[in-house]
């Protein structure tokens, strides 16, 4: 009996020990955890090899941490700095180089770096090796070129790449027609015809073919009078004040209309627009 | 011959499947799978290459356990407890032993890998039922070819296991030399490849001890990286039926090298 | 019929104990229908003979035949059963499973095998546990198993390593009335034993090893003529004044002398004269058991 009630004693007060000890070390530990330390992202070069056969899962669990990593920064302090744009760039390189084909943290980093960190030219890196590994997909040239229109404001390069997304399969609708904007304002209308005229070879929904032979009518029709606007400079050393003045001459027969029921006239360095803009409605 | 031969075989699979460590890696597999259901919510779009990549890995996991581990001890301990008296007792060869030691862990190996099969596809199923607008891009039909590409792993892996258990005295080391040749088989390409691309970026050439090392290597330890489909699982990529069928050669040209070296050495082998 | 003219050099593995290497020098002939024990104390060399024929170990020298085939090819064995010393078998297994694997291992056919099976289990006394796993048996089930897995396929040899190991009174019978039987049935018989009663019985020939080597082989009348000595008991101090017939220190006290039938008289009418009191006689003098110790009592 008696060495019964010193075994419960004892035990007891072992595990008020153990609870005491729980309660330190976790006190102390949340010190630790709450100090913001970079993690370090370990080089692709090791984790590869490291995760044997495993990678797949590898990169899962290396985007969950970054993605805990972020909300934790964002939840913490409600805003970014640029090392932590350093560590989302390094990691997401690794993740990728683990799974090539992962398309959220491509994503991810994109979003976060252009609009976050306004560093676009980081995340277009990444998203080129999102479109060099995953060829099929109209996403990563669809965010590039969107980019290099929204932020930089070049439309020859977000011409280039949206046109390259619109020619995947599945892209949807509305980037066919974003590529073809691109292209009147960046570009001779003479390759966007060209571009145009494929995908309507490509296209089967007759929505979608109504607003492409709209568009081509229309650049045809751009293309025309610009072609005349250059006649007339050849001819006379200078470009003419409005359109009118190609009639006059003699070198067209008449302006043609435009279907989107605007005005067509020149722009100063001898460019042809439309009051419409390209879109229909008021 | 072939009664002998496959009287022998059931024999170690009724062995295996009657000891209790086949059941706790399959709880063990189980209980990453019901893990992996829970992890898929915490990720953004790619829902299926994560179920896909969760599920596949335990099934792997768990065929590794059992390789390593338990089959690994069937043989060790036939050896160790005199049970091979018992059977070299009757008319069979060294190498008939060998190759019927090696059909029975194959016959666990399968049924093991049914069952977690079945599990894999189950949770692949519970998470597809939870998120069905994320499965877009999930095939089935590849997901069951990664799971062969994993059982043509583990068969090469069992006839490594027989190879070093024809001539090693105890389990541990066996495990362990199956355990190395493992993660060389497995990091050997990735190995080569970088360090190929590092010696043409950085003109510098390898050294050439480094490069014939690695070229022995390369062609003597078996290739383990290319039974793998899994990345092809998670993103439903197509897997071309001429390389199923090369790497489906490529695993049983590797066994039959593998058993029959086993026999040879096993033949010499005194067991007093 | 077996023949086995080898020797085998045993070299000690431990990487730090160095000890000479030891050569086993055997030549043995086992004849067709004959029945030979194998005696000797641990570590003569009795199992390393066995293990010679079936295959198990190589000879260094030598050659080892059985029915013209060598051990390295496996038809050798083809019509042998064997019994291991202290058996472990398939733990997870029955004793049914165990003999179904015996049975397909040696090529027998499946028909009438269930019928077979239960018949040799009841022989051996384990009918009642067929179906129980052999972990769960103590160790003489187990021998008894073995006994019957060494049978199943009806073997024209039988070779048995200390087949009595584990077992009771009961269960020692049983294996001597086996052997009888299989005996009658014009077996080969090769056993290993410790005891001596059951060889001196059954035996045709009974083979006395000592470190590796072969001391004695004594056939038949050999035995018959070690079964003729008679031992006095003498209740005395001093020994007797002739030195003829060795005398024994008994521990009750008593001594001991061992002759010959036909000395008795001269025993007794000496003990007469010199005054010393004959208290009994004991027709089993163990003259096997004689032989033996004298055998590992000398120097190699």
């Amino acid at each position: 009996m008696k060495s019964l009630a010193v075994s419960i004693v004892a035990f007891s007060f072992l595990v008020l020990a153990y609870m005491g000890a729980w309660q330190g070390v976790h006190r102390d530990r949340e010190k630790i955890l709450s100090d913001p330390m970079m993690d370090y992202t370990l080089p692709s070069k090791v984790t590869g090899p490291m995760s044997l056969r495993f990678k797949g899962l590898a990169s899962d669990f290396l985007f969950l941490k970054t993605t805990t990593f972020i909300g934790e920064q964002l939840i913490r302090s409600g805003n970014l700095e640029d090392a932590h744009g350093e560590y989302i760039f390094e990691s997401v390189d690794a993740i990728s180089d683990l799974d090539p084909h992962f398309w959220d943290p491509y994503y991810l980093s994109f979003m976060i770096l252009s609009w976050e960190l306004d560093d676009f030219e980081r995340a277009r890196i990444l998203m080129e090796k999102a479109m060099a590994h995953r060829e099929k997909d109209w996403r990563p040239p669809y965010y590039i070129g969107f980019g290099c229109y929204y932020f930089k404001g070049d439309n020859e390069c977000a011409a280039e790449y949206m046109g390259r997304a619109a020619l995947m399969a599945d892209a949807p609708s509305h980037v066919v027609l974003l590529g073809s904007r691109f292209q009147i304002t960046a570009r001779p209308h003479r390759a966007a015809l060209l571009f145009l005229k494929q995908m309507l070879l490509d296209t089967r929904d007759t929505i979608t073919r109504m607003h492409l032979e709209k568009r081509i009518l229309v650049l045809e029709r751009l293309d025309l009078l610009e072609g005349a606007v250059r006649r007339f400079h050849a001819e006379y050393q200078r470009l003419p004040e409005t359109l009118h003045e190609l009639t006059e001459k003699g070198i067209l027969d008449a302006i043609p209309e435009d279907p989107y029921g605007g005005e067509f006239y020149i722009l100063e360095n001898g460019r042809v627009f439309t009051s419409s803009a390209l879109r229909d409605g008021p | 011959m072939m009664q002998r031969i496959w009287a022998l075989a059931l024999l170690t699979f009724k062995e295996g499947m009657r000891d209790r460590a086949l059941y706790g890696i399959f709880l063990f597999s189980l209980m990453v799978m019901a893990l992996g259901f829970v992890v898929v919510g915490f990720f953004m779009r790619e829902l299926s290459k994560v179920a896909s990549d969760f599920n596949l890995s335990a099934l792997t996991f768990g065929g590794l356990l059992l390789t390593l581990f338990v089959n690994n001890q069937l043989l060790a301990k036939d050896i160790d407890k005199r049970t091979i008296y018992i059977v070299l007792s009757r008319p069979y060869g060294r190498g008939e032993y060998i190759v019927s030691k090696y059909l029975g862990l194959m016959l666990l190996t399968s049924a093991a890998i049914f069952m977690l099969a079945v599990c894999a596809s189950a949770g692949v199923g519970l998470s597809y039922l939870r998120y069905p607008a994320y499965f877009e891009s999930f095939s089935f039909k590849i997901f069951l070819l990664a799971i062969f590409g994993e059982f043509l792993m583990l068969a090469v892996l069992n006839a490594v296991v027989v190879f070093f258990a024809s001539f090693s005295s105890s389990a541990f080391l066996t495990l362990l030399f199956s355990t190395a040749v493992y993660i060389v088989g497995e990091t050997i390409e990735t190995v080569v490849r970088f360090l190929k691309t590092q010696a043409q970026s950085t003109e510098v050439p390898m050294a050439a001890a480094v490069e014939a090392l690695l070229n022995v290597c390369r062609y003597i330890i078996p290739n383990l990286s290319v039974f793998d489909l899994k990345v092809q699982a998670a993103h439903g990529m197509a897997v071309s039926l001429s390389y199923v069928l090369f790497i489906t050669f490529y695993g049983m040209a590797s066994v039959l090298v593998l058993l029959f070296l086993a026999s040879q050495i096993f033949k010499g082998r005194e067991l007093g | 019929m077996i023949h086995i003219a080898a020797q085998k050099t045993y070299r000690n593995k431990d990487l730090f104990r160095k000890q000479a290497p030891f050569t086993a020098d055997i030549d043995l002939e086992f004849a067709k229908a004959s029945t030979t024990g194998i005696i000797g104390a641990n570590g003569a060399g009795k199992s390393s003979t066995l293990k010679l024929i079936l295959g198990f170990i190589r000879k260094d020298q030598g050659s080892i035949t059985l029915n013209g085939l060598t051990p390295e090819n496996p038809l050798s064995r083809k019509s042998i059963g064997y019994l291991p010393e202290n058996p472990y078998f398939y733990d997870h297994l029955t004793p049914v499973e165990l003999l179904s694997f015996g049975a397909k291992a040696s090529g027998m056919d499946k028909a009438g095998l269930s019928d077979r099976i239960q018949a040799l289990l009841r022989e051996v006394g384990m009918d009642h546990a067929a179906g129980k796993k052999l972990r769960e048996c103590s160790k003489g089930m187990v021998q008894r198993v073995g006994l019957a897995f060494a049978l199943i396929h009806d073997p024209e040899v039988v070779i048995l390593d200390e087949p009595m190991s584990g077992l009771d009174p009961l269960g020692r019978k049983m294996v001597v009335d086996l052997l009888l039987r299989l005996k009658q049935k014009q077996k080969t018989i090769i056993f290993c034993s410790h005891i001596l009663t059951d060889v001196e019985r059954i035996c045709d020939t009974v083979v006395m090893m000592h470190r590796g080597s072969i001391r004695k082989v004594l056939k038949r009348d050999d035995l018959e003529k070690l079964g003729k000595t008679l031992r006095v008991l003498l209740d005395t101090q001093t020994p007797l004044s002739e030195n003829r017939w060795p005398c024994t220190g008994l521990a009750s006290g008593l001594k001991a002398i061992d002759c010959q039938h036909h000395e008795v008289e001269e025993v007794l009418t000496l003990c007469r004269k010199e005054g010393i009191r004959v208290v009994g006689m004991d027709p089993h003098a163990g003259g096997l058991e004689k032989e033996f110790l004298a055998m590992a009592g000398e120097k190699p």
